[in-house]
Parts: C-alpha cells; sequence; structure tokens
C-alpha cells in the first residue's frame, strides 16, 4: 500500500503512562485540570490519547477531588 | 494491616482550639482502635470550589495511617457524630507518598 503523504501518520503516545510522566492522584489538581473541559467534563481518551488503564484511574481521581471540594462539578478552575 | 489515606476537611468557622480538639481526638481513636499513624498535613484553610453548607473556604487536614481494614467502619461512625466535620475520604494505597504532598504545594 501507498504511504499517504498528505496526512502524516504520526503515532501518538499516551501522556500519562510514559516513565517520567506524573502518577495519578486525586490531591493533584493541577494535572487533572489539563483533562476536563471548561464545563468542567472529563474528556474522552480518543481525544486526550490516554491509555485505557490510565483513564479509569483518571476519572476516579477526578470523581474523588470533586467531592472533596478541591475541584469543581460545574466549571473550571483556572491556574494564574 | 493496610495502608490509609485520610482527608477530613473542617468547616471555617471553628475555633483554633477546636481544630486541634478534633485532630487530637482522631489521633486517639486511631490509636485506641490499635492503628498508627504515619504521617500528617496540616493543609490549613483553603478555598472550596463549591459552596458545602453554606461556606466557601475550610480546614484540610490529611493523614497517613496503617490500620486494620475493618476498623474504618468505627473511624467513620466517631467522625461522622462531629458535625463540624463537614466530609471525610478514606482511600486505601499500596504505598505511602512522600510528604508534603500536592495538596500543599500545587494550589497558588
Amino acid at each position: 500500500m501507498k504511504e499517504n503523504l498528505l496526512f502524516e501518520t504520526r503515532k501518538r503516545t499516551c501522556p500519562l503512562s510514559n516513565e517520567n510522566s506524573p502518577k495519578v492522584d486525586y490531591k493533584n489538581v493541577k494535572l487533572l485540570s489539563r483533562f476536563i473541559t471548561e464545563k468542567g467534563k472529563i474528556i474522552p481518551r480518543r481525544v486526550t490519547n490516554v491509555s485505557s488503564k490510565k483513564q479509569k484511574e483518571l476519572s476516579k481521581a477526578i470523581k474523588r477531588a470533586r467531592y472533596l471540594g478541591l475541584m469543581s462539578y460545574t466549571h473550571k478552575i483556572k491556574f494564574s | 494491616m493496610n495502608n490509609f489515606e485520610t482527608i477530613l476537611i473542617i468547616a471555617s468557622d471553628t475555633t483554633k482550639d477546636n481544630l486541634n480538639k478534633i485532630s487530637k481526638s482522631f489521633e486517639e481513636i486511631v490509636s485506641t482502635q490499635g492503628g498508627s499513624i504515619i504521617g500528617k498535613e496540616d493543609c490549613g484553610l483553603r478555598d472550596l470550589a463549591y459552596k458545602i453548607n453554606n461556606l466557601k473556604k475550610a480546614y484540610y487536614f490529611f493523614y497517613q495511617i496503617n490500620i486494620e481494614g475493618q476498623k474504618i467502619q468505627t473511624l467513620k461512625k466517631n467522625i461522622s457524630q462531629n458535625e463540624k466535620i463537614i466530609r471525610y475520604l478514606f482511600i486505601k494505597v499500596n504505598t505511602h507518598d512522600e510528604l508534603p504532598t500536592k495538596l500543599l504545594v500545587g494550589n497558588d
């Protein structure tokens, strides 16, 4: 098969499965807020390219952070 | 014996003496139930992301404890009797992380 040169097929890897990537933790709000929308929804992993294992950890951590009042249910809190 | 992380959220209108009492009584209960406290962190007064019981701010206490899993229920019963503790969370972890946690570092 011919390679399609118009569209570059670069393989994207999970941003959380790398050796140096930070640990998913409900206390690390700065990391978690990278994976929610402006309305506070969890972004699907087909967009962020997170592996299925890490997405499970992530969604659990976000829900814990919401319960503890560290993150909002309805909007994103911006860090200056 | 298993490792647990605990977070207590205490209402912002409590006095300092009361705060000390709450943290001391929690430590006492843990030790009477046969557990031990490995790490403790006072995260101070923090903004809440949304109003809880009409409060905008609350005190956060973070504990790393080592205790039998079945004893957690008695701890929960004891905590829920105190009205000043608005929320709490127990989480089982394999190993305890190093202090300070991201709670202190991250939110500035």
